[in-house]
């Protein structure tokens, strides 16, 4: 009886509302800011109602009000005050700029909280000038912003992925951090267009982290929250930039009879071309005919408005990346919807639609000529080769393919076939949000991911030999991820006296299945009808299907005393299908504190300094184990195995998979220490931030590439030992100039990690960063996991330089460490000045001591072979005496055949390069017209601009770009590579990988 | 004040009922697209596990067999367009070497999937087979695969890991053991398989392991570990209890209508069109009007100068070859013939202009076990023997048209047996280890005759092999996952 009756109490106290009536009377009023302007669009509210207005274009109101009641008035940029009507009917009002620094709000897991209360490790980033830049992934946005975080692109591909990197790299499987976007958790951020992000916080320690647990918490948490509708006057904004793409720069080849000589060299003789080739007339700069100056162009239009009650937000994007390869683009439209609605005052409900469709028309790249690799077939391509053959030739017509080795010309493998892939991805959710008694707010959200791909490639049957060997082919695969995610949270704010508390206590639940299928076939009549309908012969089919649960429980509790003592405790415990079944439950707890010293006494009269606070914390996250194996516990056997006995009677059969199974896999766990300082000084205009961490990651999951004896099996193991991470991060704000006219704010940052496997057996090691060479099908292990050495550590053969009496590159006698991809240290270093409406806005960022292994050299300075190689091959050793850094051509003459053949084959400081560089990322100038013109045409505001993105870099790398990574994108926390098997991780290897692009772009934002 | 905390007990038990929604039913799954081994229980899963284990036949034997036996013979000279294969060609491979590494993880592979078929067939109990021996008949077929596998291993590498269970008992880094023993456990094998399966494959199946395939095996492998009696023995219960004839027509062992002769010992079957498993390599052998793959082996001057000095002009010189201007990529060891004209490609696997080739591809037949039976003559070398012998090579040499043999002594009728061998067997994986056993009988040099080698201008090819390159280096892949696996080979 009691319980029903308290039932209903409950529920009546969700639902319904009681407001307080008055005498009501019409108050007029106008709002001025500090300077005396009128204040047109500040909102005006009557505390205790939802009856507001707005202030017109010359500041002035009209409202009727309760003459006992209090205006709050609030407007962007200036602090909400309270003004009591004390019976008035005429009132003025002014507002005061909001003192940012100080009421600042960051986003943490599942809430929000002042910044200066803050006790973990939290970068907010400044996402301002996105719309200005020509950035196409969300996560570009970071690049340089925040100490802590390295962004780095894999690939120049158009609409490639970037990689991140929350302090250092945290898992042997590459270490991505998890996204949560307005609460849903993500992977990526395929869905989200950048023009609507509103802000992103990283929250980089186990106090910060933690309370999202094994979900990814332990490479850091990304939280993007998107742009909502604000209160006041309806904003559209129109923003339209169009550019320029162009390679940074080309590398140099052989010409014609530099080839033959090479040739000559190694073959002891001239080389037999043809007489249907052209050696004098056909010079084919195979790097020109493929790398054009590319168009990028963007529209975004967004409106939003918002009323006391509710808001909403619509954003529409189109974007049309071409590359810098011909034949490469990429094309976005996104739509981003959020409503959010006051139902009662106590109950509000709201949602979030982030959607987009991509086109992508894509070119094989981190790949041999032999597999397609366009960027290096572009290099080792001769220049006598034709485009397409002559008349004369056996085959004429056909793209030109040398006589002496199989691989196509770049322009063949861009052309013959086609690469589309068609993307859809939707990131949704729901949230019902209600204010019960005693100060406690329940939350429910309900979130949807729908992520699906369908790619499509065809070869052409005519147009090149390679197709005309299989009359042509095609693929068709299909992939579907759909993902709900249902987290239910109930949250206790209150103040008594100088306690205050803030607890949460939640649970959250996350289904994903994935679904996927691949259709090949071969045998196409013509080139006009390119879906598999047309095929006629080596049909493969084959679908598959994949499940994962995750299930979490999670609290936090905050507590405050007299606004100088504060503490944060967190837990959370998640059960996830995704582990071992022999441990599906794993803790996460965190604690910590900081201490607000400059709000102690003996503080007071320190006035150059202020907001001085110190925290620590400690805590432990988690990180699930790869994609790849979704099912670890299992040995499994493939089905589909069958067997024609007499020739045609075909069996079904099973055969072992390469998985053998692991009921013991565990989460990965790291235990993280965080000590950080935090102090302004200038009233506040100066801020500083200090940070050390010590993160130490242990059960590492590796993906353990079992000796081939075992029938090539792969098994998901924890490793022993620990992936230890610890650095620091610097981080200096400043206004420096604040006037009324002209600004200057600066950021620099600056971070040091330093990672090392440690408590691993002496004699245990494991391979990682695996390539293929030319045509081989078997990889070469480039990087180690190994005691005392950080990850993505190279691992080869040390090389002395060219013996001058033979030519040959000498080597160690041992494989030894050859240097680390990880950088030592990363700086940003961003700069905005303002003077009237024109600014100035740049950004650099440096990465520092990291190596990349240069795998495209082993192609095109291999010095053996039919191909085409780099210029740098004319350094060649050619007789005894010869001081060159460059060894002799192969095949010359009969001795040490064997250690020559050596020389692509070995993995050596000879290939590896100092990665380090010095960018100008970004440099933006912009006008915003003054506003008695722009109102002339009827419009709020207009602003132009130009940026360059790239402008220079100074760096020492032999290849095309320095920020090479194309193979350590973190595929492996990607749904789409679902039990693919293998996960190994490779870093800061390049190995014809599309390279990256200068890009100019101009534009104009209007807002009507 | 009470009625306060009763309302916030309250609270949350509404949350609670929302919250605790989720049961652990909800975190299990298990693989949907595979299976969980262990979980065959029926005698119909019992053949499709071993259906998986033939279906694990073709990477290894339809392509990267040919390379470590044909390829680096003087048969064929290797045309690849990398530098993986070539090295094969003129002796410079290392322990790197990607093909030699091919080899050795398909042949494990094959093991594997034998192993596991055993493995789960063993647990398997289905009343279906009450009153049969099938199921020991189904292990007995794996075994057979098994040993096969392990017969190239042992012969290409000597001492190579034994791996007897599906995971090796846990022990995932196992050392080599030595060749004596993987010889034995050879024998063991196939003398389990030889009691058990019958003569005729189990339903009429071509393509499945018999008694007779069992024993021809036996007799090869016997062969290399130099047992010539015990190799005689069942060269003679091949011949003699058959049930296998020799086909007249030697063109009539080839092509997509000849499959499964009565020639044909142990054969792998491959549909004429839609294979379902991967069989195109075979394919990079023959000549195609259309590619512009460098077919990856070319016969050598050296063979067809075999068969010219042979007189060999008929069936079987035809059947071998296919004389053809390529369009395609020409990168053999310089001038071995010139690219403008025509050239051997291999005529017993047809051409098809998808990647599927129909061919089947014979893996024993019997004159394979009729020359081997004149070699053991040979090599016992009684008068009854080398009459014996005598015989056995005039009836080959019959068939394809020749004359009797003029060899008379025991070292004239070893050399003759071994060129006998070489024309009839050419293209079918016999040459590396034929040159081997006739190295170790004396009859040849085996390091001096690929040395020796010239090209079609006569000019020497300077191949650099040496003693230690008749056995492989175990792959440097392999071993830097599995320590235990050193010291490799000599010489490497």
């Amino acid at each position: 009886m009691k319980l029903t009756k308290m039932f209903i109490f409950c529920f009546l106290s969700i639902v319904f509302s009681v407001y307080s009536q008055a005498q009501d009377a019409v108050v007029k009023g106008k709002v001025l800011d500090e300077t005396g302007m009128s204040v047109p669009g500040a909102s005006i509210l009557i505390k205790g109602t939802s009856k507001s207005t707005t202030t017109d274009f010359d500041g002035n109101f009209e409202i009727k009000a309760p003459l006992n009641g209090v205006f709050a008035i609030s407007f962007v940029g200036y602090a909400t005050i309270e003004e009591p009507i004390k019976g008035r009917k005429d009132i003025t009002i002014k507002l005061k700029t909001e003192s940012q620094k100080l009421e600042e709000v960051v986003v943490i897991g599942y809430g929000s909280q002042k910044k200066t209360d803050v006790t973990s490790a939290i970068s907010s980033v400044k996402v301002k000038d996105v719309s200005d830049r020509p950035i196409v992934s969300a996560v570009e946005a970071i690049t340089g912003k925040s100490s802590g975080v390295q962004v780095s692109s894999s690939s120049g591909s158009p609409g490639g992925a970037l990689s991140v990197r929350v302090r250092g790299i945290g898992s042997p499987n590459g270490g991505e951090p998890l996204y949560v976007v307005d609460g849903v958790l993500t992977s990526n951020v395929k869905a989200i267009d950048p023009n609507n992000i509103e802000s992103i916080n990283i929250l980089k320690d186990a106090s910060a982290a933690g309370i999202y647990g094994a979900a990814g918490s332990t490479n850091g948490v990304v939280l993007i929250t998107t742009k909502k509708g604000k209160k006041g006057k309806p904003r559209t904004e129109i923003n339209f930039y169009g550019g320029v793409q162009q390679i940074v720069k080309k590398l140099p080849v052989l010409n014609n009879s530099q080839w033959v000589d090479l040739q000559t060299e190694i073959l002891g003789t001239a080389p037999n071309v043809p007489s249907y080739y052209d050696l004098q007339g056909t010079n084919n700069n195979w790097q020109d005919l493929i790398y054009r100056t590319a168009a990028q162009s963007s529209v975004n239009v967004s409106t939003s408005g918002g009323s006391d009650t509710g808001n909403y937000y619509l954003g529409l994007g189109y974007l049309n990346q071409e590359g810098i390869i011909v034949g490469s683009n990429f094309k976005r439209y996104s739509l981003n919807l959020n409503v959010n609605q006051d139902v009662t005052s106590k109950i509000k409900f709201g949602g979030s639609i982030n959607y987009n469709r991509t086109n992508q028309r894509s070119i094989t790249d981190n790949a041999s000529a032999n597999f397609g690799g366009v960027v290096l077939s572009a290099l080792v391509t001769p220049e006598y080769i034709p485009i397409y053959m002559p008349s004369n030739a056996p085959i004429p017509g056909v793209y030109g393919v040398s006589n002496f080795y199989s691989g196509e010309n770049p322009l063949a493998l861009i052309y013959n076939n086609e690469n589309k892939t068609i993307a859809n991805n939707l990131l949704g959710s729901t949230y019902v949000e209600a204010k019960l008694p005693l100060n406690l707010t329940f939350k429910t959200q309900l979130n949807g991911v729908v992520q699906n791909s369908k790619y499509d490639y065809f070869l052409d049957p005519y147009s090149s030999l390679n197709g005309r060997s299989s009359q042509g082919g095609a693929d068709s695969n299909y992939y579907e991820v759909f993902r709900w995610q249902w987290d239910n949270t109930l949250n206790y704010k209150q103040n008594f006296g100088e306690h205050s508390f803030d607890v949460i206590v939640g649970t959250s639940a996350v289904n994903e299945s994935i679904a996927n299928s691949t259709q090949h076939g071969a045998g196409f009549a013509t080139s006009a009808v390119q879906t598999l309908n047309a095929a006629s012969s080596d049909f493969q089919i084959g679908t598959g299907e994949y499940e994962w649960s995750t299930n979490s429980y999670f609290g936090r509790f905050n507590y405050g005393y007299d606004n100088k003592y504060l503490f944060t405790a967190t837990f959370r415990r998640d059960g996830s299908s995704r582990v071992g079944t022999n441990v599906v439950y794993g803790n996460f707890p965190a604690l910590s504190a900081g201490w607000k010293i400059s709000n102690e006494k003996f503080m007071e009269n320190v006035k150059w300094m202020q907001n001085l606070k110190v925290r620590v914390g400690w805590g432990k996250t988690g990180n699930l184990p790869p994609y790849t194996m979704l099912y670890p516990t299992y040995s499994l056997l493939n089905v589909g195995a069958p067997y024609a006995y007499n020739s045609t009677d075909i069996a079904p059969g099973i055969k072992p998979a390469s998985q053998l199974g692991n009921p013991d896999l565990k989460w990965e766990s790291a235990t993280q220490t965080n000590i950080g300082l935090e102090v302004g000084f200038f009233d506040s205009r100066l801020n500083f931030t200090a940070d050390y961490y010590h993160k130490k990651v242990e059960d590492m999951i590796f993906t353990l590439q079992l000796p081939l004896t075992t029938g090539s099996s792969v098994t998901a193991m924890n490793l022993p030992g620990y992936d230890v991470n610890k650095g620091i991060e610097l981080s200096l704000d400043a206004d420096i100039i604040k006037g009324d006219n002209f600004t200057w704010s600066s950021n620099v940052n600056f971070s040091k990690n330093i990672n090392r496997i440690e408590g691993i057996d002496e004699s245990t090691s494991f391979q990682t960063g695996p390539i293929l060479i030319g045509g081989s099908q078997v990889p070469l292990y480039t990087q180690i996991i190994k005691n005392g050495y950080p990850l993505g550590t190279f691992w080869g053969y040390k090389s002395e330089g060219v013996d001058p009496q033979t030519g040959n590159l000498v080597y160690g006698n041992e494989l030894v460490n050859l240097g680390s991809a990880l950088p030592k240290y990363t700086v940003g270093f961003s700069n905005e000045f303002a003077y009237k409406g024109l600014s100035l806005s740049f950004l650099i960022d440096a990465v520092q001591g990291n190596k990349v292994y240069n795998a495209t050299r082993m192609e095109i300075e291999g010095l053996s072979g039919y191909a085409n190689e780099s210029t740098e091959v004319l350094n060649r050793w050619k007789q005894p005496g010869d001081i060159t850094s460059v060894p002799r051509a192969l095949g010359n003459g009969t001795t040490n055949t064997g250690a020559a053949a050596m020389l692509q084959n070995k993995v050596s400081s000879h290939y590896i390069e100092d990665g380090s560089f010095f960018r100008l990322r970004n440099i933006t100038l912009s006008y915003q017209i003054e506003k008695k013109f722009v109102e002339k045409l009827g419009l709020s505001g207009l602003k132009i601009y130009g940026t360059a993105q790239n402008l220079f870099t100074i760096h020492n790398y032999k290849g095309y770009y320095p920020e090479v990574n194309g193979f350590g994108q973190g595929t492996n926390n990607q749904a789409e590579n679902a039990g693919s098997g293998s996960s190994l991780m490779s870093l800061g290897i390049d190995r014809g990988t599309y390279p990256a692009a200068k890009i100019f772009t101009a534009g104009v934002n209007i807002q009507l | 004040m009470m009625k306060k905390n009763i309302l916030k007990y309250a609270h949350f038990l509404v949350l609670a009922i929302i919250l605790t929604s989720c049961s652990q039913d909800f975190l299990d799954k298990s693989p949907e697209s595979q299976l969980a081994a262990g979980s065959l229980t029926t005698a119909s899963d019992a053949e499709s596990i071993l259906n998986g284990a033939y279906n694990a036949m073709p990477d290894y034997y339809s392509y990267s067999n040919f390379f470590t036996t044909e390829g680096m013979s003087d048969n064929t000279y290797i045309n690849g367009d990398n530098n993986v294969e070539q090295p094969l060609e003129n002796f410079t491979f290392t322990s790197s070497n990607g093909e030699i590494q091919l080899s050795w993880q398909e042949l494990y592979k094959h093991i594997t999937a034998a192993n596991t078929a055993i493995d789960n067939v063993t647990l398997i109990n289905d009343p279906k087979w009450d009153g049969t021996n099938r199921k020991a008949q189904i292990i007995a077929e794996a075994t057979f695969l098994r040993a096969f596998a392990y017969y190239w291993l042992v012969t290409s590498w000597g001492n190579v890991p034994l791996i007897l269970s599906s995971n090796n008992a846990g022990n995932y880094y196992p050392s080599r053991t030595s060749a004596d023993l993987v010889y034995a456990q050879i024998i063991k094998d196939l003398k389990d398989a030889e009691a058990v399966l019958d003569n005729n494959p189990y339903h009429g199946d071509y393509g499945r392991a018999t008694k007779g395939a069992a024993r021809a095996l036996l007799a090869k492998t016997y062969a290399q570990m130099g047992d010539y009696p015990n190799c005689l023995i069942y060269c003679n219960k091949v011949i003699e209890e058959g049930p296998y004839t020799l086909v007249a027509d030697y063109a009539k062992l080839w092509g997509l209508s000849n499959k499964n002769s009565s020639e044909s010992i142990f054969e792998l079957q491959v549909p004429t069109t839609g294979s379902p498993y991967n069989v195109w390599k075979i394919n990079v052998l023959s000549y195609g009007p259309f590619d512009n793959w460098p077919k990856r082996q070319i016969g050598s001057y050296d063979l067809v100068k075999a068969f010219n000095d042979a007189g060999d002009n008929g069936a079987r010189y035809t059947s071998t070859f296919n004389w053809q201007v390529t369009g395609a990529s020409f990168n053999m060891p310089f001038n071995a013939w010139n690219p403008t004209q025509a050239i051997p490609f291999c005529g017993k696997f047809s051409y098809s202009d998808t990647w599927t080739n129909g061919d089947n591809l014979i893996m024993i037949r019997l004159a394979d076990i009729i020359l081997l039976a004149a070699e053991a003559n040979v090599q016992i070398g009684n008068q009854a023997n080398l009459d014996a012998a005598k015989n056995q090579l005039n009836q080959i040499r019959i068939r394809a048209g020749l004359a009797n043999t003029t060899a008379v002594t025991k070292s004239e009728l070893a050399l003759a047996v071994l060129k006998e061998r070489r024309l009839e067997l050419v293209y079918e994986r016999t040459r590396w280890n034929d040159l081997k056993r006739a190295d170790a009988n004396g009859t040849i040099n085996m390091v001096n005759l690929m040395n020796s080698q010239v090209n079609s201008s006569l000019q020497p090819l300077n191949y650099g092999m040496q003693e230690f390159h008749k056995l492989l280096p175990i792959p440097l892949g392999d071993i830097q996952i599995n320590k235990n696996l050193l010291p490799n080979n000599t010489g490497y």
